[in-house]
C-alpha cells in the first residue's frame, strides 16, 4: 500500500506519535494514530470520498482543509455532518460516507 | 460571560494583540476555531503528537515560541479553543459593549465585550476550472496542513498551481516530506515582476526567505515553471491527471501548450480571501480592493474601525502575512488598552511608535506581492459550461451565465438568488469571490459596485440542538 504517513527519514521534526489503534469506515477497519484528525487517517489509508454530493451523487473529499468548505462531511457515530478536517478520530469510532444531507444515517 | 476584549482568531494578528492588551492590563479573552492557538501561520501539531525537533516547525520559530510563552504566562488571557463565533449583536449605540455568541460545541453561550478585535485571518483563493471538485483536488492550506500538523501527504504524486509566494513553501514542505511534486506551476513570471524589482531594495531578508525555499526545490528536483497553471483535472472518482497550459500575460491558456500529468494530488491556491463574516455583520465599512479582487476592512491608524469600539487586526484589512498582522495586532492590543484607560496617550503613542515604523516598512512589500500575484482575467476561461462555480449547490458556470444574460442579474445577491450559489454550507466562502468576479465580468461591471455575498445573521452553521441548549 502506499506509505503516505510521512516516513520517518524524512520528517525533519522527527515526530513521535502515539500507539495506533483500530477505528472503522464503512465497515472496514483502519488504522489511526492519537491527535490524527478523520480525514488525515483516512488520507493516509488512501481513501479520498467522504461524502456524495446531494443533486449529483459526486464524490467529494478534504478540499479546504481548516473548516470552511464542509466539502469533508462524514457520519461519525450515526451523527452526521461532522467536519472530517476537524474531528479527532477515537478508537473504535464508527465513520460512514455521508451521502446527501445524511438524513438517511442519522441514528444508524 | 463578560470580558473587557474579546479577540477573534488565534494567529499571529490574535495573539499580537492579546499580548499587548494583556501586558497594559486589560483582561482578554481569545475566540478561536481551533483546538490549539497558532491560526494557519503558527498551527501547532496535535497536543499528542511529539516533535522531537519541533525548531524545524516553523520558518521563525523562535518569534512563534516567544508568542505561546507570552500567552502561557499572561493570567489576564483566557483563550477559548474549539471555540467558533456563530453571530454577533452589534451596540445600539458606537462604543457599547458588543456580544458574540459562541459555539462551543456543546451550546452557544453569550460573550459580552466592551471592545472587540477580529483577527480571523483569511483563506485560500481556488479558481474555478474543470474537474476541481474531484477528490484529490484541495486548497495548498489544506495541503499544508495535512503536511505540517498532521504528517500526512495529499498524494505520492503532487502538482502545485496558482500564484503568489506561498506555493514556495508548500511545495518545498511536501518535497521534504518524501513526495514526488511533480512541478510547482506558477501562473505569473519573473519578467512581469522584473520592472518593478526597484521596489524589493531593502526587503532582503523576505527575499532570502524565498530564495531559501526555490533552493530547497532545486535541491529536490522539483520543477518550478512560471507562466503556466493547471487549467483541468480529470479521473475516475478521484483525480489521476492534470492537464497544464502555458497562459498568455492575462492568463488565457495558449492554444497547442497543453500537456498532460499524471498525479494523485493537486494543490491550487491564487493567494487569498480575508474573512469578512464578523465585520460585515458588525457593520464596519469595507472598500473594494482591485489590485486584491477582494474587500477589505476599513481602519484607522489605530486599527480601529468605522465602528466605535470594533478593532481589526491581520488579513481582514488586505492580505500581508503574518509579517503585517503581527505590528497591526499589538497596535490593535495597545490602541483597545488605551480606550480602556489603562495606557495613556503619552505611553500608548510611545510604545505604537516602533509597531507602526515596522508596519510600513511591512506593508510596502505586501503591497507589492499583492500586485505581482494579481489574479489576471483570463482564468475566467478556464471553465466550460458544465463546470461548477459553487460546490455546496452544484451550480455550473452556465447557470450563472444564464442568470445575467437571458434573467438580467445585474449584481451578487440576484446571482444568488436565482441559482442558489452561495447558499449552501459553506456560505459563499469559497465561491463568493468567482461569483462576483464572473457577475462582474459578463455584465461590464464594476466589482466594487457588486457586493459580496457577505453580511449572513448565522456566520457558521450551528445544530439546533447547540442552539436550543444556551447557557447564558
Amino acid at each position: 500500500m502506499k506509505q503516505l504517513r510521512v516516513r520517518p527519514e524524512c520528517d525533519t521534526a522527527q515526530v513521535e506519535r502515539g500507539p495506533a489503534f483500530p477505528f472503522t469506515f464503512e465497515g472496514q477497519s483502519i488504522s489511526a494514530y492519537p491527535g490524527e484528525t478523520i480525514g488525515a487517517a483516512l488520507m493516509a489509508a488512501g481513501i479520498l470520498t467522504f461524502r456524495t454530493t446531494r443533486r449529483q451523487g459526486r464524490p467529494r473529499g478534504l478540499f479546504c482543509g481548516i473548516g470552511l468548505c464542509f466539502d469533508c462531511l462524514v457520519v461519525v457515530d450515526g451523527i452526521p455532518n461532522q467536519q472530517a478536517c476537524l474531528v479527532a478520530v477515537k478508537p473504535d469510532m464508527r465513520v460512514q460516507v455521508q451521502t446527501g444531507t445524511g438524513e438517511d444515517t442519522y441514528g444508524n | 460571560m463578560e470580558t473587557e476584549v474579546a479577540i477573534v482568531g488565534a494567529g499571529p494578528a490574535g495573539l499580537s494583540a492579546a499580548v499587548a492588551a494583556s501586558e497594559a492590563g486589560c483582561r482578554v479573552t481569545i475566540v478561536d476555531a481551533y483546538a490549539l492557538p497558532g491560526g494557519q501561520y503558527y498551527k501547532q501539531m496535535p497536543g499528542e503528537f511529539h516533535p522531537r525537533r519541533p525548531e524545524t516547525l516553523y520558518h521563525d520559530f523562535s518569534q512563534a515560541q516567544q508568542l505561546f510563552a507570552k500567552l502561557d504566562d499572561h493570567a489576564r488571557v483566557q483563550v477559548l479553543s474549539g471555540t467558533t463565533v456563530w453571530t454577533v449583536q452589534a451596540a445600539s449605540t458606537p462604543g457599547d459593549p458588543v456580544t458574540l455568541y459562541l459555539n462551543t460545541g456543546a451550546g452557544s453561550v453569550g460573550l459580552r465585550a466592551e471592545k472587540v478585535i477580529l483577527a480571523p485571518g483569511a483563506y485560500d483563493r481556488v479558481l474555478p476550472f474543470p474537474g476541481w471538485d474531484l477528490p484529490g483536488v484541495m486548497t495548498m492550506g489544506a495541503a499544508q496542513t495535512l503536511v505540517k500538523s498532521q504528517r500526512v501527504l495529499p498524494g505520492l504524486r503532487v502538482v502545485l498551481s496558482g500564484s503568489g509566494p506561498f506555493l514556495l513553501p508548500v511545495a518545498a514542505g511536501l518535497a521534504q516530506a518524501g513526495a514526488q511534486v511533480v512541478a510547482v506551476y506558477e501562473a505569473t513570471t519573473p519578467l512581469q515582476w522584473a520592472r518593478h524589482a526597484p521596489r524589493v531594495w531593502n526587503h532582503w531578508d523576505k527575499l532570502r526567505e524565498g530564495g531559501d525555499y526555490v533552493q530547497l526545490l532545486r535541491k529536490q528536483g522539483v520543477p518550478l515553471q512560471f507562466g503556466r497553471a493547471v487549467i483541468r483535472a480529470s479521473g475516475d472518482e478521484r483525480v489521476q491527471r492534470v492537464t497544464v497550459a502555458r497562459l498568455s500575460a492575462d492568463w488565457q491558456p495558449i492554444a497547442g501548450s497543453e500537456e498532460q500529468r499524471e498525479v494523485d494530488a493537486v494543490c491550487i491556491g491564487y493567494g487569498f480571501v480575508p474573512s469578512l463574516e464578523l465585520s460585515s455583520l458588525l457593520g464596519c465599512t469595507h472598500r473594494y480592493d482591485p489590485v486584491q479582487a477582494t474587500f477589505v476592512v476599513q481602519h484607522d491608524a489605530d486599527m480601529q474601525s468605522s465602528r466605535a469600539g470594533v478593532f481589526v487586526a491581520g488579513e481582514i484589512t488586505g492580505i500581508g502575512g503574518s509579517a503585517v498582522a503581527m505590528p497591526q495586532g499589538t497596535l490593535a492590543g495597545l490602541a483597545v488598552a488605551r480606550q480602556l484607560g489603562r495606557l495613556s496617550e503619552s505611553a500608548a503613542q510611545r510604545k505604537m511608535a516602533p509597531y507602526r515604523k515596522a508596519l510600513r516598512h511591512r506593508q510596502a512589500f505586501a503591497v507589492l506581492l499583492q500586485y505581482l500575484f494579481r489574479l489576471r482575467p483570463g482564468w475566467l476561461s478556464w471553465m466550460t459550461p458544465e463546470t461548477l462555480v459553487c460546490r455546496c449547490e452544484e451550480v455550473p458556470f452556465q447557470q450563472i451565465e444564464a442568470a445575467i444574460k437571458d434573467d438580467h442579474a445585474r449584481d451578487v445577491k440576484t446571482v444568488k438568488a436565482l441559482t442558489r450559489c452561495g447558499m449552501g454550507l459553506c456560505q459563499g466562502r469559497v465561491c463568493g469571490p468567482s461569483v462576483a468576479a464572473i457577475t462582474a465580468a459578463l455584465t461590464g461591471q464594476d466589482p466594487a459596485q457588486l457586493g459580496a455575498l457577505m453580511g449572513r445573521p448565522i456566520v457558521k452553521p450551528i445544530t439546533l440542538g447547540a442552539l436550543c441548549d444556551t447557557s447564558h
